[in-house]
């Protein structure tokens, strides 16, 4: 076989093994291992392997990693995510579908003090579905206003997702997260657009039949300072993480140590936190940021597995020889990343294909933090389609009730995954949204 | 499942191999911890008194490596290594020995894997003892090599064990025929671990 054959072979059972249900680190790690030892000898194999393990992570941006993970895990324990919520609350309950834009509004704040998708959609879950229902919208809406918000978190930076991203395509990481910034708030936009759309032109979608108002009693009487004093905690840590980033004053590393920091602080200021529960929160981080890290690891090795194999060139240059137009490639790229959401988490997604992507993408002379925009983005798509949807099963594993089925979510979810094929469009036919910003950094 | 279960996940084994893996991921929470205060201090300190600490660029590295093998077979335990569940938790509901048997052959393949990467490290770990090997920059901050290469090679043969572990609890229960009650696989990305439900068994 040639070198060809065998990574073609070594893509194809990999892409099985996983579906099958393998470990997906242990599948990379494995058809590395085979291919390499057909390609070679089992001697060399050994040694690669040995040398991903070893050298692979041995970088100071990868500390990155589980420093987010800490301070989002913090954050989330520190309940600040309530009281987001409460401000937004209380601004919009009058409009029509007000709660929905609150659940966007806070989950896009919340989105800036932490880089997981997942901690968002556990603790809106928590904090915004039973308000929206108490005030009658319909469980679907609430749990898909939930669900589809939450992938703000991947967006807006700090994002775990920009990081591969960048580790990956060899970007500066905080370049990838400035350039999250306006492409988060414009798919925050189209989630209002969306719930605004609903509110007005499918009523029955969104409200309950036959619900009462509720009448808050003692309203008024907090007063606006009050409620926006409950803001300025994560303010600050915004201004403390995005600032140092976009000032230079930090790298992304030292941000991450800060924020956690930063948000230990918080936590322990509002009396959230007993050192037990530090402590779990500290193990909870590694086993995140772990399951990531060792993915890292096997999918460097899989990326000079493929070097070895000389796929990514020949894919690349067969790609080139279709004379496909730079669109017809972004097209079919976005759809396989949106397809393979449906199976894998995004991370694996990212690690898999962008080694053999990222060659063609330089040969169309792509910008390649915008390239990393559209492709999070469209990773995210994935994160609530079904049937893998990992944001719709983490809010129906922490609503912890069982009248509301995942079909439910998914259908609850699908105005909003709407919102986000837009948005994707958006973003793909205007690069300067994601560049502009990116490049005064 | 509540946020609480979510974030911390629900309590550990309590086999005495059980209280090692916990025990070396709790070194690794440890170090995470140790790592954001050395930045912290680092920041602080080259900003306030205009001396930066030398080497926490390196020892950031360092750690990372460490990290992910202190933690990597406790993160196995827990049933939170990232894989697709879409085919084969259905699978073993409708077909409990085949799916099983599946589930087996993954633990054994991920033993194998963490096996090659004990084998492919020792021989790095003693190189990196006999030339004395260290990283940093000499005369400003140096640290030996050979510690880290010591936690990887242990930590993947701790990986290698747990792997087994899993293997043999799947193994038996294909033997046994055990109904399901507890899923074989649990959803990456979900925190609901299926070898802390198990830990009942020895290990």
């Amino acid at each position: 076989m040639t070198g060809l054959e065998i990574g073609l072979v070594a893509v194809v059972v990999m892409l099985v093994l996983i579906y099958i249900g393998m470990h997906i680190s242990i599948a990379l790690m494995l058809v590395s291992f085979g291919a390499i030892a057909t390609l070679r000898d089992s001697g060399l194999a050994t040694r690669m392997v040995a040398a991903a393990a070893n050298d692979s992570l041995s970088s100071y941006l990868y500390g990155v990693v589980p420093l987010f993970v800490l301070m989002g895990l913090l954050v989330v324990v520190s309940g600040v995510g309530r009281d987001t919520f409460d401000v937004f609350q209380r601004m919009l309950r009058k409009i029509r579908g007000g709660l929905g834009l609150a659940t966007v509004g806070a989950n896009g704040i919340f989105a800036s003090i932490t880089g997981i998708s997942v901690a968002s959609a556990a603790v809106f879950t928590q904090v915004a579905v039973p308000e929206m229902r108490r005030h009658g919208y319909t469980p679907k809406f609430s749990v898909g206003v939930v669900a589809g918000s939450s992938v703000l978190g991947m967006l807006i930076p700090p994002s775990l997702l920009m990081i591969v991203y960048g580790v990956l395509a060899e970007q500066s990481v905080g370049r990838m997260f400035i350039a999250g910034i306006i492409p988060g708030l414009i798919l925050a936009v189209c989630f209002c657009i969306t719930i605004m759309v609903l509110a007005y032109a499918f009523p029955a979608f969104m409200n309950q039949a036959g619900h009462q108002p509720v009448v808050e009693p003692g309203d008024e009487n907090t007063s606006r300072l009050a409620l926006a004093s409950k803001l300025i905690p994560i303010l600050i840590l915004m201004l403390l993480v995005l600032g140092g980033l976009y000032s230079g004053f930090f790298t992304p590393t030292e941000a991450g140590a800060v924020g956690a920091c930063g948000a230990l602080v918080l936590a322990l200021a509002k009396r959230r936190l007993t050192w037990g529960a530090f402590y779990k929160v500290l193990g909870e981080t590694g086993h995140v940021a772990v399951s990531i890290l060792f993915l890292i690891l096997a999918a460097s090795l899989y990326s000079r597995m493929l070097a070895l194999t000389g796929l990514p060139m020949s894919v690349a240059q067969w790609v080139t020889s279709l004379d496909l137009a730079v669109y017809e490639f972004l097209f079919l790229y976005l759809l396989v990343i949106i397809l393979m959401g449906c199976i894998i988490d995004s991370v694996s997604i990212m690690l898999i294909v962008l080694p053999i992507v990222l060659p063609i993408a330089q040969f169309f002379g792509l910008d390649l933090i915008w390239f990393g925009v559209i492709t999070v983005v469209a990773v995210e798509i994935g994160l609530v389609t079904p049937p893998f949807g990992i944001s719709v099963y983490t809010v129906k594993a922490s609503l912890n009730d069982d009248t509301v089925s995942v079909k439910e979510i998914f259908k609850g979810v699908t105005p909003f995954f709407i919102a986000m094929l837009f948005a994707l469009f958006v973003l793909t036919v205007f690069p300067a949204l994601s560049t502009t910003l990116a490049y005064m950094y | 499942m509540n946020v609480k279960s979510l974030l911390f996940g629900q309590g550990t084994g309590n086999s005495l191999f059980g209280y090692l893996v916990d025990g070396l991921n709790a070194a690794g929470s440890l170090l995470i911890f140790a790592i954001m205060a050395l930045i912290c201090a680092d920041v602080l300190s080259r900003n306030l008194f205009n001396q930066p600490i030398d080497g926490v660029a390196e020892m950031v590295a360092a750690s990372i490596v460490m990290i992910v093998f202190l933690q990597l077979a406790s993160t196995l335990r827990h049933g939170r290594l990232a894989q697709a569940d879409i085919f084969i938790y259905g699978f073993t509901v409708s077909f409990p020995r085949i799916g099983r048997s599946l589930t087996t052959l993954y633990y054994l393949a991920g033993a194998a894997m963490l096996w090659v990467v004990y084998q492919g490290t020792v021989p790095v770990l003693m190189r990196a003892i006999d030339r004395n090997q260290f990283f940093g920059v000499e005369g400003v901050f140096t640290f030996p090599v050979w510690p880290i290469r010591t936690v990887v090679v242990f930590c993947a043969a701790v990986t290698v064990l747990q792997f087994l572990v899993l293997a043999v609890r799947e193994a038996i229960c294909v033997f046994r025929g055990t109904p399901i009650n507890t899923p074989a696989t649990s959803k990456a990305g979900d925190t609901t671990n299926t070898a802390d439900q198990q830990s009942g068994a020895p290990s």
